[in-house]
């Protein structure tokens, strides 16, 4: 069953361009479908962080061209499991091959930046990734506390 | 984003932030930052009560101006942030070594403390 809603509803795939103010964009789609299909506070929460810096990190680290590219996002939820699938045709990178940055007592000691995917690998319960032609697949998995509905309006009884 | 500035007692400079700190926010925020840190030796206490959110971006322009204040003598400080960017400072590891407090009052004591030992 698609999780595409015809009516009205906030659809499960956004494309947005490799620009940064299209993060903006991102996290509106991922509040939106997160309220239509019941999603808590917490979760969308992760969604959020680990949206936003997948899709930083593509935009940002991605691209050896200046070119316009396509970045296709994916909201997917079955059962207890919460699934974003990113797509994109930058370069071939696999974020679970980086490390998290070395922790430093000292602020002189302190790497500037590389938090990115720590944040991703922090805030969600897994992640998947494959090469196919020229696109990643990089696909992050949320457990939830209770089952997703469709978005659908919610019956207080079922029988 | 938002960035405010108020002078408080003893010299410590308040710089409150407002808004979401990702990357289209921290653009709007990061030269002004970057000004009020890289010139002169301040004590600064950076107010993060009104940021919603925090990511990777957000923690960069804050190492980076922390960074650029030391090596004038300076220090900067964090104060009241959120649940879950207090979360994401943490999880970073930013906490140890940019102090986090529970306010700006606590924040101002605690700079004061360090300058006091650092002048001994």
């Amino acid at each position: 069953m698609s999780e595409d809603a015809p009516n009205g509803q906030e659809p499960s795939e956004l494309v947005v361009t490799n620009d940064l103010s299209e993060l903006t964009r991102v996290s509106a789609w991922v509040h939106a479908w997160s309220q239509q299909h019941g999603m808590t506070d917490r979760t969308v929460e992760r969604l959020d962080l680990c949206s936003t810096e997948a899709v930083t990190n593509i935009i940002m680290h991605g691209y050896a061209d200046s070119a316009a590219h396509e970045i296709a996002l994916r909201l997917d939820c079955r059962h207890d499991s919460l699934a974003l699938e990113i797509q994109d045709d930058g370069g071939a990178f696999d974020p679970r091959q980086v490390n998290d940055p070395q922790p430093a007592a000292t602020l002189e000691d302190a790497q500037v930046g590389g938090w990115g995917v720590q944040m991703i690998r922090r805030f969600s319960d897994g992640w998947h990734y494959g090469r196919s032609g020229d696109r990643n697949h990089l696909t992050i998995v949320f457990r939830l506390s209770h089952p997703c509905h469709g978005g659908q309006p919610r019956h207080h009884v079922v029988e | 984003m938002e960035l405010t500035t108020e002078q408080l007692e003893d010299g410590v400079e308040k710089i409150a932030l407002a808004g979401r700190m990702d990357s289209a926010g921290t653009q709007e925020i990061d030269l002004r930052f970057t000004g009020l840190t890289a010139t002169r030796p301040a004590l600064i206490v950076v107010d993060m009560s009104r940021v919603s959110f925090l990511a990777s971006i957000g923690i960069r322009t804050l190492v980076s101006n922390a960074k650029a204040l030391g090596r004038r003598g300076g220090r900067m400080v964090l104060a009241g942030p959120q649940p879950l960017v207090e979360e994401v400072l943490k999880l970073a590891g930013i906490d140890s070594f940019i102090p986090v407090y529970a306010d700006v009052g606590s924040a101002c004591a605690g700079l004061k403390t360090a300058a006091a030992e650092r002048s001994e």
